[in-house]
């Protein structure tokens, strides 16, 4: 096993009764990083992370974990944090009672860094859970997770209810327990627009229908991507590059493009820089209308 | 996981203890009334010739008499109610709240985590049960001594051990279809009707079949005025009477709609209208054949006189507490099977 990849996949599937939530799905995540698993809703991302959460079992495909199979044991649930996406707590107990059923349920467990995150941010331990907002609740949930002190953190939509202000407090929460854990610690969270979560992560996965558009870093797609210009005559087809968006009109032809070597501008085309929220979307388009998964 | 539980679901255990306190609240001064009073009265009852009939004058009032029912409502619902508020919504609530997905990402696994929830719940189970059983033994040792009746469907059910295995099978059935249909009200109702059919079948369809029955040949009565009620053997007053015919003297059960021609009654009963009697008098079961003179009913006197007999068959009284281990036993097995579905569906179920 490669000591740098954290979770490996090859054609992932995961099937409920006869519809594909998720299909080829093919990823690697290093270690160390945090990763945007971004894709229109019902993409497979939920899916995709309770596969990886050992809550679901795939259907086919293979996966490792830190080389392990995803499983229900003692050793594979201790090295995983886990957040879903309604953020489910126990309401009639407080935080502090999740605190301390995390360290009654949890082998490795840091009371200290539960209890101080959440009195640095103001956060009654005090009051039953269903009194909190939105934004606490998260960061109450995020706490648990952390305070496994997990190899891998796995968070689901995390921000997606939460306001501007909450949003960016959960945010540097979690990229401050990154920094704290010195590459120990790889996030994987999901969100279906990546201007949520552009801020503070290196790497990003896209899925759309099911199935994979794109793994790397980010750094690497911005710079294998570019959106090449060029008279409407041109033919599109070059192997030298994967159109992944086109526009055309009378006069030219504006293609979003993933090229084979990215030193090389194909000739008598204008190259362009791109933004990653421009690829991102460019991959989400390429699926629009067929962004519910399918038949495999 | 303890610590978990405890958080959880001690609310429900408290209400149940509580409900149990003030059952023992009832039942006891009551009970010892009853039976104080049962006792002076037997002592009293020799005078006036009463004894044999003390069921028919004593608590037919009041509190001790509604006692009756109460209790015996108590021990109906009671299996009902654990498996609606304990069983269901055990592990239903947390597919619903999503905080199963919570739990099953601590380092606990799903099967260390289910069985601390369904030892504690069904350990609570058997114990309030018990409770409750217990104090209706105690409680009905009064109507038991009055009227003889352990094995009538309303008793047997109320007493000894069976009601710990209902209550275990309830909350079984609960927490399994809580779990299956992950929908409360759905699965509550579900319960609620397996439940009741299953409760129905044994006292109707499977409880005499423990063992095999016996028979006993039992002469008409002179003065037994209604014919449809099988009698239960002269030495065991208490036996349970699963079913009768009037046999005639080689044992084949008389015909009612064509009694033997001897024996026609000559003098009209109670349910019988001039048509009846012009069409010539049949004897039904219910009838009730008095003669003109008010005496005993003629035909009667004629089927006893022709060798008429009751045939029954009959679980004796002395088998009571086997009947009690057996069903017990068969719903404790019912239990295991719907724990053993529950494991199956939570290990191996996506969430």
């Amino acid at each position: 096993m490669d000591q740098d990849i954290m979770v490996r996949t090859r054609d992932l599937a995961k099937r409920y009764g006869l519809f594909w939530a998720l299909k080829n799905c093919t990823i690697v995540v290093p270690r160390g990083s945090i990763t945007a698993l971004v894709g229109p809703n019902g993409a497979g991302k939920t899916t995709l992370l309770k596969i990886i959460a050992s809550l679901n079992k795939p259907s086919k495909g293979d996966i490792a974990v830190f080389g392990l199979q995803p499983s229900q044991s003692h050793e594979y649930l201790a090295e995983i944090g886990y957040l879903a996406q309604e953020i489910p707590l126990y309401n009639q107990l407080t935080a502090a009672q999740h605190i301390t059923m995390g360290s009654k349920m949890n082998g490795r467990w840091d009371n200290e860094l539960a209890q101080s995150h959440l009195e640095r941010l103001g956060i009654p331990l005090d009051r039953a859970v269903d009194k909190l907002s939105g934004g606490q609740r998260a960061q109450v949930g995020l706490a648990i997770a952390l305070a496994k002190k997990p190899k891998l953190l796995l968070l689901d939509e995390p921000v997606a209810a939460l306001d501007p202000l909450a949003r960016a407090d959960f945010l540097s929460s979690l990229a401050e327990a990154s920094a704290d854990a010195e590459g120990d610690l790889t996030v994987i969270m999901s969100s279906h627009l990546l201007s949520d979560l552009e801020r503070i992560c290196d790497h990003v996965i896209i899925l759309a229908a099911g199935e994979t558009q794109l793994c790397d870093s980010i750094d690497q797609a911005v710079w294998s991507h570019k959106t090449l210009i060029g008279s409407s005559n041109l033919r599109t087809d070059d192997p030298s590059f994967t159109v992944i968006q086109q526009i055309k009109s009378a006069k030219q032809t504006r293609l979003l493009v993933r090229l084979a070597n990215p030193d090389t501008i194909p000739s008598n085309w204008h190259a362009e820089a791109t933004d990653i929220e421009d690829i991102v979307l460019a991959y989400m388009g390429r699926h629009k209308g067929d962004n519910t998964g399918g038949k495999l | 996981m303890n610590w978990l539980v405890w958080q959880q679901h001690r609310k429900q255990f408290l209400i149940f203890a509580l409900l149990a306190v003030i059952f023992a609240a009832v039942t006891v001064p009551t009970g010892l009334h009853m039976w104080h009073v049962y006792q002076q009265s037997l002592a009293n009852c020799g005078t006036h010739d009463t004894c044999a009939t003390l069921g028919n004058t004593l608590f037919k009032h009041g509190l001790e008499n509604a006692m009756f029912l109460i209790v015996k409502a108590v021990m109906i619902a009671l299996p009902i109610l654990l498996g609606i508020f304990l069983g269901v919504p055990l592990v239903a609530k947390e597919y619903l709240e999503g905080t199963n997905k919570l739990i099953w990402t601590q380092s606990v696994s799903r099967k260390t985590w289910l069985t601390a929830k369904l030892a504690w719940t069904l350990g609570v189970t058997v114990v309030l049960a018990g409770a409750f059983t217990a104090l209706t033994t105690w409680w009905s040792r009064t109507g038991n001594a009055l009227y003889d009746d352990k094995f009538g469907a309303l008793n047997f059910g109320i007493q000894g051990v069976a009601p710990v295995g209902y209550a275990l099978f309830a909350v079984a059935l609960g927490i399994f279809l809580g779990v299956w249909l992950k929908r409360t009200f759905l699965a509550l109702g579900v319960t609620l009707a397996i439940f009741l059919v299953i409760q129905l079948a044994f006292p109707l369809i499977v409880r005499q079949h423990y063992i095999p029955t016996k028979t006993a040949t039992i002469g008409l009565k002179d003065s037994n005025s209604n014919i449809s009620e099988p009698p239960a053997p002269n030495n065991d007053v208490g036996a349970w009477v699963v079913n009768g015919h009037v046999v005639d003297k080689t044992g084949v059960p008389i015909d009612w709609a064509n009694p033997p021609q001897q024996c026609r009654a000559n003098a009209p009963g109670p349910n019988q209208t001039t048509a009846d009697r012009a069409k010539g008098v049949e004897l039904k079961p219910g009838d009730a054949i008095v003669g003109a003179d008010g005496g005993a009913p003629s035909s009667f006197l004629c089927l006893k006189e022709n060798g008429y007999s009751w045939s029954v068959r009959y679980q004796p009284s002395d088998a009571y507490w086997k009947f009690q281990f057996i069903e017990v036993g068969i719903y404790a097995i019912l239990a295991l099977v719907f724990v053993a579905l529950t494991y199956k569906l939570v290990l191996s179920r996506d969430v």
